[in-house]
């Protein structure tokens, strides 16, 4: 059997990397007894793939992961007994099963939402953005020296004003292992692009993935 | 999370230090706790978190309904930067509350090079360094090897605990609580403490100068004596249900059983064998117990079996074979414990891992027979190449030697013999081991500890440490070896402090004054600046006399001085003394001093 799990990564355990996240996670999944199945050869480990990695310090309302269970379970009861297992800020949202041909949550993500909040240094900062919104292009040199047009792979951006010394974002933006926009990345320039207006680190909150499917972007609990 | 909060941590290394909110962690309604305790760990939290003794204490103290037990670590530096720039002061993870609110602040005192972090992290936590300058509570008190000489540390604590914690944290809050209530003066207080088992009170004794050293001599009554207390019966003693689970995996995730206590081998260096004697053993039915309840309440996926010799259990074989078999449909497997140097040793590794072959470990510690006999080490050469022959032929083909330069009595020729035991090992890994072998040798520097038979040995001066070791790089190149070894500078202070006296205490301020911090990293350890702070004050490295007054001499781990001294002269014969577990009594005191009993569950060991 199969199962897909959604859950939030909130408040001060935004700093959990990858590898804690997953560790938690499966600590938690044996302390709540639930039966997951173990990969065959001399070191067995359970079966058990996550969406789409976060960076250190970002949240996330839209955490998913996959695990496979070796024996058939109510998944009702099973998402209590996680739940009764795991620290507030990674509350489980969802667990539902799902086919076994299903493919693994990491191969089929498309695009990400995200919530960007960057600190704003000076009044420049409304005027900068406008600018930045507008350019043709979003060139940038990423970590390993490549120049990228960002802008492709951004597809919807909303600027939700300036509050409380923060600029606010939304956007849409190519996820996964085709195409996929680093919301870090992101953050850099606009930094750069404000001249100073704007400073780091920007602040991240994912809030849903994506599948392409038939009809358009499709959520991974819609069922297609 | 607000925003100034989330964009400090962003700003540091390993943010998750900080967080706390573990699963298991304790927290108490605070008008609930009469006595609370603020149990500090100086090193980070990574290295605090795998310690088995702050783990027993944190769950023991947390027990009891009146009491609370809170955790705190050493910040790093960056940490430590933006306490200071805001003045924030340092908090224990569970309420967040400063150092300077809790009745009792505990140090944990695992070695000598922590103690610029005490420091700091006292003053960080807003309290007054020196116990003279202090008011009320807290009351500072440290425990651990480092107890064992609290002497350098006089200044600076109020308390110490000589022995195992499990015995003493209970009266002990117990007094503190009634202070509290009746509104004793501190002076009132610490002399009560004072005559409580295993409470040292440093400024209960004066420090006079004999011979080479200061010495405390009691005033007001406290007793000339401080004996080490210990749990009688590890079976019978508290060991927790749960263990705070960290998020990082940077901390070793793994239920710790703690098989057994204490070690009689009785290795002349050794500082754990002989403050921890006698041994007593924890029973293969009590561990099974402990592991299936601590499994449930982890979630963790491996166990490990902890003491200071593990393959000495005398029921190593049926807890190897349990613990490897009993978890497996679930993915729970066992650690490799640390290995003696014999061929049933390796058999027992073999039924750990019977496909996967990570490196062995083997302790010979000195390269001639000659010089094992020196330090009581009792394995000869033939052990010691039929185990490792054992081992390639298993399968195995890296392994790890550790020894020691710098022992009593060493001659260039010792050192030599490591490099060409090193050689011989290869050799015979070149001949049985399914591929090319890997040796790592690892060399330490030996540090003289106080209450070992080797207490009044010298340290090494340094041009001798880098010329014994440039000795090895020589007959150690090649691919085939990794050669590897501690900083001479740091392993001299650590000698330095091990020994010190009183008149340390303002060396020790002024290392911290002027900006040491993490002593025992390497990359941090700044030795310019001890060998000046050094320079003003006192520490010893020459030998010292055996009829010379030591600055520990007050403090009893139950082993009588006398024995030290009579090893310390079989020492120079190259004669060795047998383990007490399986041959008899012979005689170091302790078991009749402190009135405990060796514990073995199994019958004859093999
Ligand atoms: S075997 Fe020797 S070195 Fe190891 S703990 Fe025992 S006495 Fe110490
Ligand atoms: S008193 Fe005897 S039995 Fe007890 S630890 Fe010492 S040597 Fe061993």
């Amino acid at each position: 059997m199969k199962i897909r799990v959604r859950h939030r990564k909130l408040g001060p355990l935004v700093f959990l990397s990858q590898l804690d996240l997953l560790n938690t996670m499966l600590q938690a999944l044996r302390r709540a007894g639930i039966p997951f199945a173990l990969s065959e050869g001399f070191n067995p480990k359970p079966r058990i793939s996550y969406g789409l990695p976060l960076p250190v310090g970002a949240g996330s309302l839209a955490e998913y992961f996959d695990l496979i269970l070796k024996e058939v379970v109510a998944p009702g009861q099973l998402k209590e007994k996680l739940q009764a297992q795991l620290p507030e800020f990674l509350r489980v949202e969802k667990l539902w099963e799902i086919a076994d041909r299903e493919p693994a949550i990491q191969a089929r993500v498309c695009a990400a939402d995200y919530y960007i909040w960057m600190p704003v240094l000076d009044a420049g900062a409304q005027e900068h953005i406008e600018d930045f919104l507008v350019q043709k292009q979003w060139n940038f040199l990423d970590r390993r020296g490549r120049e990228k047009d960002l802008k492709k792979l951004v597809w919807e951006i909303e600027f939700l004003k300036i509050k409380q010394g923060l600029a606010g974002f939304k956007i849409t933006a190519a996820a996964g292992s085709r195409e996929n926009l680093r919301p870090g990345d992101f953050c850099e320039l606009i930094k750069k692009s404000a001249k100073g207006s704007i400073g780091s680190p920007g602040r991240i909150l994912r809030c849903e993935l994506y599948y392409r499917g038939s009809g358009g972007l499709l959520t991974p609990f819609s069922g297609g | 999370m607000n925003w100034e909060k989330w964009q400090e941590l962003m700003a540091v290394e390993k943010p998750i230090r900080y967080v706390g909110r573990e699963w298991n962690i304790i927290q108490k309604e605070p008008d609930e706790v009469r006595v609370a305790w603020a149990l500090s760990f100086p090193d980070v939290y990574e290295v605090g978190m795998s310690h088995l003794g702050l783990k027993i204490l944190y769950h023991l103290i947390n027990s009891h309904p009146h009491l609370a037990a809170e955790r705190v670590f050493a910040p790093w530096r960056d940490r430590e930067q933006q306490l200071r720039a805001r003045g924030g002061l340092l908090h224990t993870l569970e309420s967040r509350r400063p150092l300077c609110e809790f009745d009792i602040v505990g140090f944990s005192l695992q070695h000598e090079l922590s103690y610029t972090n005490v420091l700091n992290m006292l003053d960080l936590g807003g309290i007054p360094l020196r116990g003279e300058e202090r008011k009320g509570l807290p009351l500072i008190v440290g425990g651990g090897p480092g107890a064992f000489n609290p002497e350098p540390l006089a200044d600076f604590f109020d308390c110490f605990f000589i022995g195992e914690g499990e015995e003493m944290v209970e009266p002990f809050s117990r007094t503190v609580a009634r202070a509290k209530n009746e509104n004793w003066s501190r002076g009132k207080l610490l002399k009560r403490l004072a005559h409580q088992p295993g409470i040292y009170v440093p400024s209960l004794y004066r420090a006079e100068q004999k011979g080479q050293f200061f010495c405390p001599v009691p005033r007001d009554n406290a007793p000339a004596r401080v004996e080490k207390q210990l749990v009688h019966s590890l079976e019978e003693s508290f060991f927790p249900e749960k263990f705070v689970v960290p998020y990082t995996t940077a901390v070793h995730d793994r239920v710790i059983l703690e098989v057994a206590r204490g070690c009689s081998r009785g290795c002349r260096f050794c500082h754990a064998g002989m403050i921890y004697r006698p041994v007593r053993e924890r029973s293969l039915e009590k561990l099974k117990e402990q592991a299936h309840r601590l499994l449930r309440t982890t979630g963790y996926s491996e166990i490990s079996l902890l003491s200071l010799s593990t393959t000495d259990h005398s029921q190593i074989e049926d807890l190897v074979q349990y613990f490897s078999g009993a978890y497996q449909e679930i993915g729970v497997g066992l650690a490799l414990p640390s290995l003696r140097l014999d061929s049933f040793c390796v058999e027992l590794a073999r039924q750990v891992q019977t496909v996967r072959k990570t490196g062995l470990t083997f302790a010979p510690e000195a390269g001639t027979q000659r010089l094992r006999n020196v330090i009581n080490k009792g394995i000869n050469h033939e052990d010691l190449m039929e185990a490792v022959s054992a081992a390639f032929r298993s399968g195995w083909t890296s392994v790890k030697l550790y020894f020691m330069i710098g022992l009593p009595t060493e001659t260039d020729e010792d050192v030599q013999a490591i490099g060409e035991l090193a050689r011989e090992v290869w050799k015979r890994g070149k001949e049985t081991a399914p591929r090319r072998p890997r040796i790592t040798v690892s060399v330490a520097t030996f540090v003289p500890k106080p209450h070992t038979p080797f207490q009044w040995e010298p340290v090494l001066p340094l041009s001798e440490i880098t010329r014994k070791q440039k000795l090895l790089q020589k007959m150690l190149r090649g691919k085939q070896f990794e050669l590897s070894w501690h900083g001479g500078e740091s392993t001299r202070l650590e000698g330095i402090l091990a020994r010190g006296d009183r008149s340390l205490g303002p060396s020790i301020y002024q290392a911290w004054k002027s900006g040491a911090r993490f002593d025992s990293w390497s990359e941090e350890f700044d030795p310019d600046l001890w060998s000046e702070v050094l320079n003003e004050g006192g520490g010893v490295d020459r030998g010292i006399a055996l009829d010379q007054n030591l600055p520990w001499d007050h403090i009893s781990t139950g082993v009588e001085k006398s024995f030290l001294q009579k090893e310390r002269h079989r020492s120079r014969e190259a004669s060795t003394t047998a383990d007490c577990r399986g041959a008899r009594c012979h005689g170091c005191g302790c078991c009749g001093n402190l009135k405990a009993l060796v514990q073995i569950f199994g019958g004859e060991r093999p």
